[in-house]
Formats: C-alpha cells, sequence, structure tokens
C-alpha cells in the first residue's frame, strides 16, 4: 500500500507541474474537529461474544479529524483528510489501562481539471457510488458503511478516476489500485439529473477478486412542486453482482454447529429510503429499508448464534470461525433491515437562548429476519461558540438467538466535547 | 405525535390554498399597472440586478441574525454566480465550514459539512437558520423569479423611487408576493417587501449602504426584519463583489458539487 501511495503522491507532483504554464497561487483550507469522549459500556453477558476476550467497560479517547484542502487555481485540487486518534481503555479486568494511537489517512488525493470539462483524479479517495444514507448495499468498492454508527469517518480506497462533468450528465471511469497490478479494478458510472427533479445513475464494476457488479440509483423529490413538502425524498438503490461477499451458512460437521461456507449462484441487493422535513417543527424523519439475497435466513441466523452459545464445547468449537464473520459484518448478517431516524437539530429556531442550543437525534436499526434492534439517542448542545456536547446512549435488544441480542455491549452511555475549527 | 400532526395539516391545507391563489391576484395586479417612464420593465430590472451584481462574478457574504432575545448568530460564506446558478459555501461557523448550496435556476442541492453527500433541497428550506432562506441566499436574477410590473411612483427612505410589483413565476419560490423599490437617480434598489398570499407583511429589507467602484457595486449590506416580530432581525453583506471572464457550466452540477471542489477561485 505504502507503494502504490508513493507512486501516486510522485504522480500527482507530476501533473501539478505539467498544468503550471501560468501558475495561480497555491492557496489553503484547513477544516476539522477535536473530539474528546468517554463512554461506559455495560456487558452483555447473554452475549455469544461474552468471556470471549477481556471486555472493558469504560474507556475513552481523543481524536483529531482534519481535512486539508489545497487548491492552485481552478485547475489543481487536492485533499487530505487523515484522523489521529488515542484511545485509553479503563477499568480493564487485568485492573491495566491500555492505551493505543493510530494515525488514519482517509482520503489523500490530487486531481486536475483539463478544459473545464475532464477531471482526473488520483490517490485515496471516496468513490461516489450509491444513493443509501445508512448503507449501500450496492457499493462494491469503498469500504462498508457500518449501519450501526453514522457518525464513523469512511475511509475511501486508492484509485485513478477519470470523469467528465457536462451540464446534463456525468461519465466517471476508474480503477481500484492494488500492490498486485493482476487485482486491479474497473467501474464506471453514467449519472444524469436531466429528468426534472430526479437524479438517475447506473453503473458497473468489475475485479479478478470480487467478480463483477452491475448498480442502478435513483432519487427523486416528487413534491417539489408543492411549498412546505418540496424536501420530502425518495430513493432507491440496487445492484446484482456475480459472487455473494460474505460467508454463507452450512451445517457443521457436529449436530447443532454451523461453519461458514464459500458463496455461491448471482446475489442482488435493493434499498429503498424516503426522508421529509416536518414543515414548522423542521424535524427531519427518514425510514430506510435494504434487502441481501447473501444475508441469513431466521432459521440461519438463529442456528449460528444458537450454536456459539451452545453448551457443548465441542459444537462451539467447531463453529467458532462465525465470531470473526459476524463481528465484521454490522447490519449486514441478515436478509433485510429497516432503520429509522428522527433528528430536530435544534429544538427551536427562534432566538430562543436554550432551546435553540438543544438538538435531539434518534435511530434505530431494527433487524426484520429475528426482530432485534439496535438503538442510539443523541443529545447535542451547542452553547459554546464552534463548539457541541454531545450526550449518546446506544442499547441493543434481542431474543438469545438474535444478532443484536448478542452484541458484546448491550448498553453504552457516552459523553463527547467536540471543537471544530 | 399531535403537534406533529397538526403541523402537518397545517402544512397541507396551506397548500392547497397556494394552488389556487396566485392565479387571481396576478389578473387584479395586470389590470392597474401604469406605464413605466423608462420603458421595457424587464430590462430595467436586469440593469438594477447588473449594478448589484454582475451576471459572472464571485463575492464574499457575511450575515449576523439578530433575535429579540439578545441573542445573535453569525455564518460567513462565499458564492460563484452564473448568471441563473449560483455556488454558496460556508465558511463560518466552523461546525459549517464546506456546507454547501447549489442553485442551478430551479434546483437546489445542498453538501452536508462533514462528507461529500449532495441531497436535493427547496428554495423555502432554511439551510443556514436566521431568517434567510435558500432562495435569499441565492436570488440575484428578478426576471428568473419573478414577473415585474411597475406600479407606480413611491417615496422610500426620503428618495424618490419606483415601486414594482414582483410576482412568483412558480409554486418552489418562498414568497408569492414580493414589492420593490428603486432609487430612481441611481438605479439602487433600497428595499423589498415580501407578502403572505393574504396580503400579510411576512418580511422586508432595506438596503442600508452600497459602496461603488467603476459604477459596480463592489458591497452592498441589507438588513432584513420580521415583520411579525420586528425585533428579529438580520443583517447581511455581500462584498469583494468581483467580476469574472469565464465561469464553467459544470461548476453548477450536483456532480462537480459531489467531488468536493470547493475551492475553484481564490477568496
Amino acid at each position: 500500500m505504502r507503494k502504490i501511495l508513493s507512486i501516486m503522491a510522485l504522480a500527482a507532483a507530476g501533473a501539478w507541474a505539467l498544468a503550471a504554464d501560468e501558475p495561480s497561487p497555491l492557496s489553503f483550507a484547513l477544516a476539522g474537529s477535536l473530539d474528546s469522549s468517554a463512554s461506559y459500556s455495560r456487558e452483555n453477558e447473554g452475549s455469544a461474544f461474552e468471556g470471549l476476550t477481556a471486555y472493558s467497560d469504560s474507556s475513552a479517547y481523543e481524536e483529531i479529524d482534519g481535512k486539508l484542502s489545497f487548491s492552485r487555481g481552478y485547475e489543481g485540487l487536492g485533499l487530505l483528510d487523515f484522523s489521529y486518534r488515542d484511545s485509553g481503555t479503563l477499568d480493564h479486568p487485568g485492573g491495566s489501562i491500555l492505551e493505543s494511537a493510530a494515525f488514519t489517512v482517509n482520503e489523500f488525493y490530487s486531481d486536475l481539471n483539463i478544459g473545464d470539462i475532464f477531471y482526473l483524479r488520483l490517490g485515496k479517495q471516496r468513490l461516489s457510488w450509491g444513493s443509501g444514507f445508512v448503507f449501500n448495499p450496492s457499493d462494491p468498492v469503498n469500504p462498508p458503511k457500518n449501519p450501526t454508527n453514522q457518525g464513523a469517518v469512511l475511509e475511501g480506497v486508492p484509485a485513478l478516476k477519470a470523469e467528465i462533468i457536462a451540464k446534463s450528465f456525468s461519465l466517471m471511469a476508474f480503477s481500484v489500485l492494488f500492490d498486485d497490478l493482476s487485482e486491479l479494478g474497473y467501474g464506471a458510472k453514467l449519472s444524469t439529473s436531466a429528468i426534472p427533479n430526479s437524479d438517475l445513475s447506473a453503473s458497473g464494476y468489475w475485479s479478478p477478486s470480487q467478480s463483477w457488479t452491475g448498480a442502478l440509483n435513483a432519487s427523486m423529490a416528487p413534491l417539489y412542486e408543492l411549498p412546505g413538502w418540496d424536501a420530502v425524498q425518495l430513493w432507491f438503490e440496487g445492484s446484482v453482482y456475480g459472487k455473494g461477499r460474505f460467508q454463507a451458512y452450512e451445517d457443521g460437521p457436529l449436530p447443532g454447529s454451523s461453519v461458514p461456507s464459500s458463496p455461491t449462484g448471482t446475489q442482488w441487493a435493493a434499498l429503498g429510503g424516503t426522508s421529509v422535513q416536518v414543515p414548522v417543527l423542521k424535524t427531519t424523519a427518514l425510514a430506510e429499508y435494504y434487502h441481501l439475497s447473501e444475508g441469513m435466513s431466521t432459521m440461519e441466523l438463529g442456528s449460528v448464534y444458537k450454536a456459539l452459545r451452545s453448551s457443548v464445547a465441542a459444537v462451539v468449537s467447531s463453529s467458532s470461525a462465525w465470531y470473526g464473520e459476524l463481528a465484521g459484518r454490522p447490519g449486514r448478517q441478515a436478509s433485510d433491515y429497516l432503520f429509522l431516524s428522527l433528528a430536530q437539530p435544534t429544538i427551536t429556531d427562534s432566538g430562543d437562548p436554550v432551546f435553540d442550543k438543544i438538538g435531539l437525534t434518534l435511530t434505530c436499526l431494527l433487524n426484520l429476519v429475528d426482530a432485534s434492534t439496535y438503538t442510539a439517542g443523541d443529545l447535542s448542545l451547542t452553547f459554546i461558540k464552534d463548539t457541541s456536547i454531545d450526550l449518546t446512549v446506544d442499547w441493543a435488544e434481542g431474543g438469545p438467538y438474535s444478532e443484536f441480542g448478542n452484541t458484546p455491549s448491550s448498553l453504552s452511555l457516552g459523553i463527547q466535547a467536540k471543537v471544530f475549527f | 405525535m399531535n403537534r406533529i400532526l397538526l403541523s402537518a395539516i397545517v402544512a397541507m391545507a396551506s397548500t392547497c390554498v397556494a394552488f389556487a391563489a396566485p392565479a387571481a391576484e396576478g389578473a387584479q395586479g395586470a389590470a392597474t399597472a401604469p406605464a413605466f417612464p423608462e420603458g421595457d420593465v424587464a430590462a430595467y430590472i436586469d440593469s438594477v440586478d447588473a449594478v448589484m451584481l454582475p451576471l459572472d462574478c464571485k463575492a464574499r457574504m457575511a450575515i449576523v441574525d439578530h433575535y429579540s432575545t439578545g441573542d445573535d448568530r453569525s455564518s460567513e460564506g462565499f458564492f460563484v454566480r452564473k448568471n441563473d446558478r449560483v455556488v454558496w459555501v460556508a465558511v463560518e461557523p466552523a461546525s459549517q465550514k464546506n456546507f454547501a448550496l447549489l442553485r442551478d435556476v430551479d434546483d437546489f442541492y445542498e453538501r452536508f459539512a462533514t462528507t461529500n453527500k449532495v441531497v436535493k433541497t427547496s428554495a423555502t428550506a432554511n439551510a443556514r437558520g436566521g431568517e434567510t432562506s435558500n432562495l435569499d441566499l441565492t436570488r440575484f436574477n428578478t426576471n428568473l423569479d419573478y414577473s415585474v410590473s411597475y406600479m407606480g411612483s413611491a417615496e422610500q427612505g426620503g428618495k424618490a423611487c419606483y415601486l414594482f410589483e414582483l410576482r412568483a413565476k412558480n409554486r418552489k419560490l418562498a414568497y408569492s408576493l414580493v414589492r420593490l423599490w428603486v432609487d430612481e437617480a441611481t438605479r439602487t434598489p433600497l428595499r423589498r417587501a415580501f407578502y403572505a398570499l393574504s396580503g400579510k407583511m411576512l418580511k422586508y429589507y432595506d438596503v442600508t449602504s452600497v459602496e461603488f467602484a467603476g459604477g459596480q457595486a463592489r458591497s452592498v449590506s441589507m438588513k432584513y426584519v420580521d415583520a411579525l416580530s420586528p425585533e428579529d432581525t438580520s443583517e447581511a453583506r455581500i462584498y469583494d463583489i468581483t467580476s469574472l471572464s469565464k465561469v464553467p457550466d459544470q461548476f453548477f452540477t450536483k456532480e462537480y458539487l459531489e467531488s468536493g471542489r470547493l475551492y475553484p477561485y481564490q477568496f
């Protein structure tokens, strides 16, 4: 990966130099936030993961999330999006305090404008793909969103992207870069806003390791002509792909056990969503449903969790590969999910010295296959300029053989102070 | 929940009224309009707009909202205009840095401050809060949004003015009726007043100062007043107004905004 990034940095510098016939001054702009956060989590003693690893019940972190953009006139643009997090784990069962630091380059790219219609971008970047809010089931290229954490910083992928942006359509072609050249992925997207009150895109991707993906995305504002209700939105995201991205279910060798198996056959995924801002109140309500054909059924998901919670050690042992698989796909274990969100940016917007400074958000991810829920609430206080203090609560509910009945923590309380710059 | 339902019913009812009223009002306005002494009204209004803001330009904007409670809220940004299209980018407060609003003729999009996500929004929405709607931030071409009728002479702030009546061309706009006072001597707009369908004034703004350079405004200051709550005001200042010789069309597309290219010009 370092080799790829080095090559990209050199290529970007060269491209900027070539475009320097009439050099414009280089300018920089920095934006971001400094977060200080502390949280207490109550271990879910009924979880299949309980006791698997030492589990902390309180932790804290400091994080800097910055976006440094640089531009030279109208021709060149670049972005460095980075995060530095110093995490501390308190109340460790062994009595020690664990501390770790991580620096992450979320995006780092440079691009060139050629003739005001053709754009080249090289570097680690998030490729625009998918109209879903909480999750993009049609996206085969970017690291997936976590439907249980909408505030997470999103990383990109190393890629070379060429884009034609015209008035009524845009065409994007890209290659996702890997250290091994034989693994390069290729994709394209055609999008248009030519149809009134709507945006449409068709896209495709192929790589040797991921087979192929065809996707269709659409969003529209059906009531755009109605004052007060013009912000109502509908969107759809769908895809068909040649090979499953997750491990599939299979009965294990021991009665009651289950093992992950290689997915087979063409798969499909679909997402539909709507949002509305209630006039006067300015509350935004959002609902999103998604289906993954390779997601597990009620019986399969129940069998996996039953095997991992078995009192027979041999059954747990032969099924243990599922621990890692399940931990890596929150909100993507089952076939059907519903996401609901209510957001009130500020309680009032009329100059009230208190209620203008308080915001509320409530979200719920419902696993429709096993009826388990993951709910999160956020109370945001913005009494100090460029600062917010957030009080958060997350809790998971579900039966013993359900996804959210087996999260590592059943309840989490947090406080976060964020300073914007 | 009852509060939400009640608001929904009220909003639906007002929507139905909005469909029914403008046609009748338009007919009444046309019947009473006197002859305009300076010829073509639309051409005159274009020239008034052009003195304030060139068709292709960039500028900075600062807005301070003052509330009767004593609370103040300020924001700053810059915009790039190409005739009927505008991109407005926030730089203050820090939490809103890189929030962007795109107006492509009648379509509005907003880009969230922390991601490249771009979603459709509307003229009536109030992306930055305060007294200014999305349309207020991007209303630079009067003839695009309104049918203009000359209503006669009137005095405003001690100056002889032409009074115009502006009727919204489509229902997407926040106010169906606007009255505009233009200084006869300098062609400077002095006041715009915005009305509800009932004829009640909802808000107005006065142009409090204009600095000219070479016959072109370099900065314009305005004071918005909530007519229903006159102690709630917003002061807006557009400054560093600079003509641009070349502004690409692509800058005003959703895809361009999604690509994160927010700093194409020096500010």
